[in-house]
């Protein structure tokens, strides 16, 4: 199954008036579309998103979207998409109303219009689309590739499970979950166990809503982690050169740091020490030490351990003879058998003897330790400490004098940014507790307690042996999906590359392994150039494995790249298969689209979508494959594309 | 058996009580000011108290508290060194406790009966373990009076009242 994005046209809005016909030439398999900054290629990214799954826009949202122009503004604006799913064409259409602050969608399901109210896709795909797979097929290389390759994120696992289809085994297990519990409820109770079942469906409930809200909160959290990555990033690097800049402050500083690891180890090192020193006791001065010393001295005297003459009673009443010569009976084996055990054994007299060896060592033959002679070094050391940290302080705050509001927010933004992680690599991933109740964050916790509730429903519902069949078939499934998701993702892993040893000829950066995000081999995080070219790479494979063509979309696809990288990007592109749009502005093209036009198999789109002003009319005087509306106009073909080099200014 | 660390007073009866976890949360390993704490695992935090309960003799009824889930079910592999000195002292105290005379070689052998479990990796009975339990929470309770109920800020401040409960 193919689904195409044919184009797109939109009036009213914050970008020009544009009417986007993608396979105006009969092809629609590579589009370049190039339009300058602020022209609205973000806008248009978003819409054509959300022209492919149900999106509530909020009122904030629709502003977004309005004219910003006094002499453009309308009060009300559409976005048209249209699309085809295996040659049969249908739009979705959204129409804004900012008067109202209110959108809505109308869809029209064939070429000959007839739009009906509301968001309806093709059949054939209506189960397939939905927001996770639309954000994997739209991206913005800068910004959506990121949390591919970020540990607290999943990303990467998230678009395995969606293309390869293991979310449909995953809605196997619901399947399984719903057809128990409509089991369960069918079933009715009298008196007192329905009131139970009452009682454990409220609980269930709440564990619904609670699970809901940790999720949400999770995604909250992992869309800022990714938000402000950038912005930590670049803030991080903008006060470290700041901290650079004055070479004597810079000298002073690296001096400080020197003698502040040099004391922090030695900290480190009497702390340790002291620990230990007070774990061995009896190397150091206290009545414990006379105690026990006493004990082992008590011991001694007494002749503990004596395993020896257990030992020795053991031996004879192996033997049919005792040692005086005499016939050993049952009633004489009785009597020993007493005696011997007034005696301690072999296993308690091991436990005795290594108390005493270990009391004896601590005593006698460790070195004595001074427990108030470490506390005065502690002291000593953490003062010593402290004040080398406060003047490296006093001169950072000395060198970031003109940066200080930049310092507190990256603080500010480090802390949040700490908390959140905390949040998604641990708390929500905390192994369950007997104790712990509905309102715990930990995910794990949850899932632990709602199946212990179900458990009880199915007991007092009588729906035992549903529930245990259901459990018994999910875990089969549940174990099939995670090996199915390691196959695949050593295989997707082995396939990209493949693929990365011939984009990147000069020192390669190959994925090690793909968990819930791709592991880079030998380094922790890439460049933005890299991470981008290694998630489109990642995207473009796990697409050519999917039976169902979807187009990828990608904003700013060699942003961040060299030349050598972008040349080999339009190498990559001209041998793929599925449809392939992508936005890029002038300053992207040398190297890129020059290099690509060379290579360019396919006869494929170039276009061009600009505010019209007279300097651009001008230009396009003479062409007559263009679109043009009040404030904007599309132009056709490769000469013109080339030859677009200027840009307006922001809108 | 298991080691547990000590959450809270059933009764309530000391409005100030802190959850042992809660009370040695600053100044753990990762989460201190310097990063430099060496005080990593809970089986730290359950011999530093213990080692103060058995110094000062004092003892607390476990039934009068709530415990964590257990931390382990033996002594981990930094304290296996520890593990004799600790069943020594046990003794000694429960023998003391029992009045039991250094000459009273049958009654110390049977204690040592009642006491030493041989097929345990901490080598203790559950009986002991209780009274290890009990010191363990004994020693906690001086700790916390020691520090005002105010969970300690920095390892250094920490250590320094420490080793002097210790030493003196």
């Amino acid at each position: 199954m193919n689904l195409n994005i044919l184009g797109w046209k939109c009036e009213g809005l914050r970008c020009p008036d544009f009417n986007v016909e993608i396979n105006e030439r009969g092809n629609n398999s590579s589009t370049f579309f190039q339009m300058p900054n602020g022209t609205g290629k973000t806008t248009t990214l978003r819409l054509l998103k959300r022209s492919l799954y149900n999106h509530e826009f909020k009122s904030s949202e629709i502003e977004e979207f309005k004219a910003k122009k006094k002499e453009e503004y309308k009060k009300e604006g559409f976005f048209e998409a249209k699309f085809a799913v295996d040659g049969k064409i249908f739009y979705i259409r959204i129409n804004f109303d900012f008067e109202k602050k209110i959108a809505s969608y109308s869809s029209s399901l064939s070429d000959e219009g007839g739009y009906v109210l509301g968001f309806k896709l093709p059949k054939e795909i209506e189960n397939i689309i939905d927001k996770e797979l639309v954000d994997l097929l739209l991206v913005d290389l800068e910004i959506d590739v990121k949390p591919m390759f970020r540990d607290s994120q999943t990303k990467a696992q998230e678009a395995i499970r969606k293309f390869c289809k293991i979310n449909l085994l995953e809605s196997l297990i619901n399947d399984f979950k719903n057809f128990k519990d409509k089991k369960r409820k069918e079933s009715s109770q009298s008196g007192n166990v329905q009131n139970q079942i009452n009682t454990e469906e409220t609980r269930l409930n709440k564990i619904d809503i609670r699970i809901k809200e940790v999720e949400k909160k999770k995604d909250q959290y992992k869309k800022y982690l990714n938000d402000t990555e950038e912005e930590y990033l670049s803030g991080k690097k903008q006060l470290d050169d700041a901290l650079q800049r004055d070479s004597q402050l810079n000298r002073r500083r690296q001096e400080l740091e020197k003698k502040r690891d040099e004391v922090k180890s030695k900290y480190d090192e009497i702390l340790t020490k002291n620990l230990n020193d007070i774990k061995n006791i009896g190397t150091y001065e206290n009545n414990l030490k006379i105690e026990v010393k006493e004990f082992v001295n008590n011991l001694d005297e007494m002749g503990l351990p004596e395993e020896e003459v257990r030992i020795f009673f053991d031996k004879i009443l192996k033997k049919t003879d005792c040692i005086c010569g005499e016939k050993l009976t049952d009633d004489k084996k009785e009597v020993i058998k007493k005696a011997m055990d007034s005696f301690i054994s072999q296993e308690e007299a091991g436990i005795i003897g290594k108390i005493k060896d270990a009391v004896r060592k601590n005593t006698q033959e460790h070195d004595k330790v001074d427990l108030l002679a470490n506390s005065s070094l502690i002291q000593q050391l953490k003062q010593e400490l402290d004040a080398t940290n406060e003047n490296i302080n006093i001169l950072n705050n000395k060198a970031l004098k003109d940066d200080r509001n930049l310092s507190d927010k990256i603080k500010k933004l480090e802390k949040e940014r700490e908390f959140k992680k905390e949040f998604l690599d641990n708390i929500i991933n905390q192994e369950w507790k007997a104790r712990d109740g509905e309102d715990t964050e930990s995910l794990l916790s949850l899932g632990e307690q709602k199946k212990i509730v179900e458990k009880k429903l199915a007991e007092l519902s009588g729906t035992k042996e549903i529930e245990e069949k259901v459990i018994f078939l999910s875990e089969i499934i549940e174990e099939a999906i995670v090996a199915s998701e390691n196959e695949i993702s050593k295989e997707i892993t082995s396939e990209c590359n493949k693929k990365i040893q011939e984009m990147f000829i000069n020192n390669p950066i190959y994925i090690n392994s793909i968990d819930k995000h791709i592991v880079l081999e030998g380094q922790a995080e890439g460049s933005t150039g890299q991470e981008a070219r290694i998630g489109i790479i990642f995207l473009l494979t796990i697409l050519e494995r999917s039976s169902i063509h979807f187009p990828l979309i990608v904003d700013t696809p060699v942003k961040g790249m060299d030349n050598a990288a972008k040349r080999r990007t339009a190498g990559f592109i001209s041998d793929l298969k599925s449809q392939f749009i992508c936005f890029v502005i002038d300053a992207d093209k040398p190297n890129f689209t020059v290099e690509y036009i060379k290579l360019d198999k396919k006869n494929s789109n170039f276009i061009t979508a600009f505010r019209r002003s007279k300097e651009f009319d001008k230009l396009t005087d003479s062409i007559e494959t263009k679109k043009i509306s009040n404030n904007g106009q599309v132009v056709y073909g490769y000469p013109f594309f080339e030859k677009f080099t200027e840009e307006e200014d922001s809108i | 058996m298991s080691f547990k660390l000590v959450e809270k007073k059933n009764k309530d009866e000391e409005q100030n009580f802190i959850d042992s976890k809660d009370f040695f949360k600053k100044i753990r390993s990762g989460s201190d000011v310097d990063n430099s704490s060496p005080i990593k695992f809970d089986m730290d935090i359950f011999f530093l108290c213990l080692l103060v309960g058995l110094k000062e003799n004092k003892k607390e009824d476990i039934n009068l508290y709530k415990f964590h889930g257990s931390f382990s079910s033996k002594y981990i592999d930094s304290y296996l060194n520890v593990k004799p000195l600790i069943t020594g002292l046990l003794l000694s105290k429960i023998m003391r406790e029992e009045k039991i005379d250094k000459n009273e070689k049958d009654k110390i052998k049977k204690s040592l009966k009642i006491y030493l479990d041989t097929n345990d990796p901490s080598n203790l009975t559950i009986k002991c373990f209780d009274i290890m339990h009990e010191y363990f929470l004994g020693g906690y309770n001086i700790l916390l009076k020691k520090f005002n109920f105010k969970a300690p800020d920095e390892i250094s401040v920490f250590f320094d009242k420490y080793n002097k409960i210790i030493v003196n």
